[in-house]
């Protein structure tokens, strides 16, 4: 070792060593890895959607996995003459707890429309909350996000940390995303230069949130998932409020409060899952859907099981179904929205 | 507050700076330090190891002074076995952090007083430290009372030679904890969840990549106890030497926890009668030793039968006499890593009707390409090529003292690796747990 060394030899070192990496940190993520998530990344797309897309006269369908599955946006533009641009923002197991992250960003984006769908599984007492879902789902997103005091309250801290990262969090969180960043650049590049004249995936197209592929009709419907879903619990009703319900009822007004005109609506069950849910938990969940005093749809009856995947996903005819009741709802509301906006 | 989080670096920042600060005191700053790490980090379960503490130092100057030492030392080793026992195998209890390394070291104390190799420790201070040490006081290495106390006797000086060797140190353990263990625990983790529906490829790569997640989660943890006490100047000797390339089942136990098998030999194999005894009573030593080295480890019957196993082969090696060359060296590396990661399928898998599947599996490989066996055939030549320049390059101390400049150079290409490298989702450390 240099014998001429000392402590502010160290010292400099140390805290050159750790600008260098800040350094590097802030160029690659801004470069490689920001670029990649904004090509690639569902939930970042979602939030780039609110912030980017200016057109006016929009309709939001906001649900779960049975809206991702049940809605045909594209057909409904086209039979309602395109007087919309009509949108499928269905994400899998979402809740009011999940989608009141997004409530200021729609809120800002200005929908003339947003069609609430919901289900049984909507208000079910998750309080213990499942963090890893949470946070793949905003943890990339945590700058863009806006609570309001009143949502603050209903989630607990862990949730909290999991939606609201600070700046360097942030930043250590991105960099799971350099390997297949960095894949995409050199695709990019390879591209930009003809070396290759194959596009890869993650070329910058939006998204475009109109329909959900999906593989085959599935004409047999399993009993056992049904009664599976229905022995676990989730789906009672007591007539107690949970955070679920207490959210839900929060985004409606917000939304109201914005002008924003909301029609919800009890999306489809397959009648063979259907069956199961009690008359306390039937009566509880028309309560709370209810209560809202806005425009209200019971759905839930409208399709047979062969046009049901599973106990609630539509295949293609299921959407089928759905899609043209929808074009039939929104052709009665549109006139009241109208007036509202 | 564990080497693998951001406060356990502010944390030691705060001890150095209060320790460089002060010419007096210092013992009394590390021992306040080290009982707070300790109380914050064990979720505020401090009795067991202030018990120990106390039982082993009283019973220090006891055993020191009295007539009847067999008698004290007999009792010392009850009360400290004892809490040991009912903390690791009473179903239900949860266990104190560290208990199996504090307990251990501070045993080595009342036996090292007991031979008369040692006084006791006057100053409780000083021995209290010794045994709630921070750095090494949750997962080892196991250190000897007779070379922490000569060290504490010396004043404190955060040099740069230390501060530049400690760094090193904690920077390579960081690598090897958050780099290599934590993404071979991905690969790793799932396979051994449900090895029933995977086949003998996949039993076998998740085996090694075990073996190595091992070795860099336990062997990265010491370097960073190590590198944290050599900047406050404590000087304790490595616990890992490069234990894949052992040449013999000895040879690994020499190489792997040096220091739980050095406190073995000592204090468990040696007065059993060691090999002092004939070749019968050495074996049953050899095998009584290494299942209580099994059983150090947890209550479950799979680190029985690991620890029986491993005492079963080195009574192999005693019977076999090898050739000493280079060819039979290499032949028995080779031959030595094989019958280990068989021994870590048996650490790894805790259900014994799964055991049997994974390790007919693991003894009949299937479904391997021949891409495989070439790319396994090179790798394998490669490391047994270079396993003298490797094996015996202290590569750790060369970094840790080279020039500044190149010192720089490592330290940001460390730095990055650690950074890029690491997994997002941080695992806790395997040891921990025993």
């Amino acid at each position: 070792m240099d014998e001429k060394a000392d402590f502010s030899d160290l010292i400099f070192i140390a805290v050159a060593a750790i600008i260098i990496l800040y350094i590097i940190m802030l160029a690659l993520t801004s470069a490689v890895i920001d670029p990649y998530l904004h090509a690639t990344n569902r939930y970042v797309n979602y939030f780039d959607f609110y912030e980017n897309n200016n057109k006016t006269n929009k309709i939001y369908f906001i649900g779960n996995s049975y809206t991702e599955y049940g809605v045909n946006a594209s057909i409904i533009e086209h039979e309602i003459n395109y007087s919309y641009n009509v949108y499928n923002l269905g994400v899998g197991g979402d809740t009011p707890k999940h989608r009141i992250v997004e409530l200021d960003s729609i809120v800002r984006s200005r929908p003339a429309i947003v069609v609430m769908d919901m289900t049984y599984g909507s208000f079910r007492n998750d309080d213990q909350f499942n963090y890893p879902q949470l946070e793949s789902r905003f943890g990339l997103v945590t700058d863009r996000i806006k609570l309001d005091s009143i949502t603050k309250r209903l989630f607990n801290t862990t949730e909290l940390n999991c939606i609201q990262k600070n700046n360097l969090s942030l930043l250590a969180y991105k960099r799971q995303y350099i390997i297949p960043g960095s894949r995409l650049a050199l695709a990019n590049l390879l591209l930009s230069l003809k070396i290759t004249n194959i596009a890869f995936l993650g070329a910058s197209m939006p998204r475009e949130f109109k329909y959900k592929s999906y593989d085959f009709p599935n004409l047999v419907v399993s009993n056992k998932t049904a009664e599976q879903y229905s022995k676990n619990g989730h789906y009672k009703l007591n007539g107690e409020d949970n955070n679920n319900i207490k959210t839900f009822r929060h985004m409606v007004d917000v939304l109201v409060e914005n002008g924003i005109y909301v029609i919800i609506i009890n999306m489809p069950l397959n009648p063979k899952y259907s069956m199961w849910f009690t008359n306390e938990t039937r009566e509880n969940y028309h309560r709370i859907v209810t209560s809202s005093g806005c425009p209200y749809y019971d759905l839930e009856g409208l399709c047979v099981p062969m046009e049901f995947r599973d106990h609630g996903h539509s295949n293609v005819f299921g959407q089928q179904n759905i899609t043209r009741k929808m074009i039939e709802i929104l052709k009665m509301e549109m006139s009241n929205a109208s007036k509202q906006h | 507050m564990l080497p693998n989080n951001i406060d356990y670096y502010i944390f030691l920042c705060a001890v150095t700076i209060a320790l460089a600060a002060t010419r007096n005191f210092q013992i009394h700053i590390l021992l306040i330090s080290s009982l707070a790490y300790y109380f914050i980090t064990s979720q505020f379960v401090i009795f067991p190891i202030i018990s120990v503490i106390l039982i082993t130092y009283y019973g220090g100057h006891f055993i020191y002074i009295t007539r009847k030492k067999n008698i004290l030392l007999g009792l010392v080793l009850f009360a400290v076995i004892g809490q040991l026992a009912f903390y690791k195998y009473l179903p239900g209890t949860l266990l104190p952090l560290g208990i199996s390394y504090y307990s251990f070291m501070s045993l080595g104390y009342a036996i090292d007083i007991y031979r008369g190799k040692m006084q006791p420790e006057d100053s409780l201070i000083k021995y209290a430290l010794f045994v709630s040490f921070y750095p090494v006081v949750t997962s080892g290495p196991i250190i000897r009372a007779q070379n922490f106390l000569a060290q504490s006797n010396v004043r404190i000086k955060i040099t740069p030679s230390n501060l530049q060797m400690g760094v090193t140190l904690i920077t390579i353990g960081l690598i090897m904890k958050l780099v290599f263990a934590d993404n071979l625990g991905s690969f790793v983790d799932p396979v051994f969840a449900d090895p029933l529906k995977y086949h003998s490829r996949k039993i076998i790569l998740a085996t090694i990549a075990f073996g190595i997640q091992l070795y860099c989660d336990f062997g990265g943890y010491s370097c960073i106890a190590l590198g944290t006490a050599r900047i406050f100047g404590f000087v304790f000797p490595m616990n890992f030497n490069n234990p894949y390339f052992a040449t013999s089942p000895q040879d690994f136990w020499h190489r792997w926890n040096i220091s739980l098998s050095c406190w073995l030999r000592d204090y468990l194999y040696i007065p059993l009668g060691g090999n002092r005894k004939g070749a019968l009573r050495t074996h049953i030593n050899l095998v009584l030793t290494m299942i209580a080295c099994g059983l150090w480890h947890g209550a479950t019957w799979n680190y029985l039968l690991w620890g029986g196993y491993h005492g079963v082969l080195l009574c192999i090696q005693r019977i076999i006499h090898l050739p000493e060359n280079r060819m039979a060296s290499l032949a028995g590396v080779f031959v030595t890593q094989y019958l280990m990661f068989l021994g870590w399928l048996i650490f790894r898998v805790d259900d014994i009707s799964n055991l049997a599947s994974c390790l007919s599996k693991f003894l009949v490989p299937t479904a391997f390409s021949h891409r495989d066996l070439l790319v396994g055939g090179v790798m394998i030549f490669l490391l047994l090529f270079f396993r003298d320049r490797i094996a015996y390059n202290n590569w750790i101390y060369q970094i840790g003292s080279s020039r500044l400049s190149y010192w720089f150079a490592y330290l940001l290409v460390a730095m990055n690796l650690i950074y890029w490298g690491s997994p997002v989702k941080v695992t806790k450390f395997i040891y921990l747990g025993f």
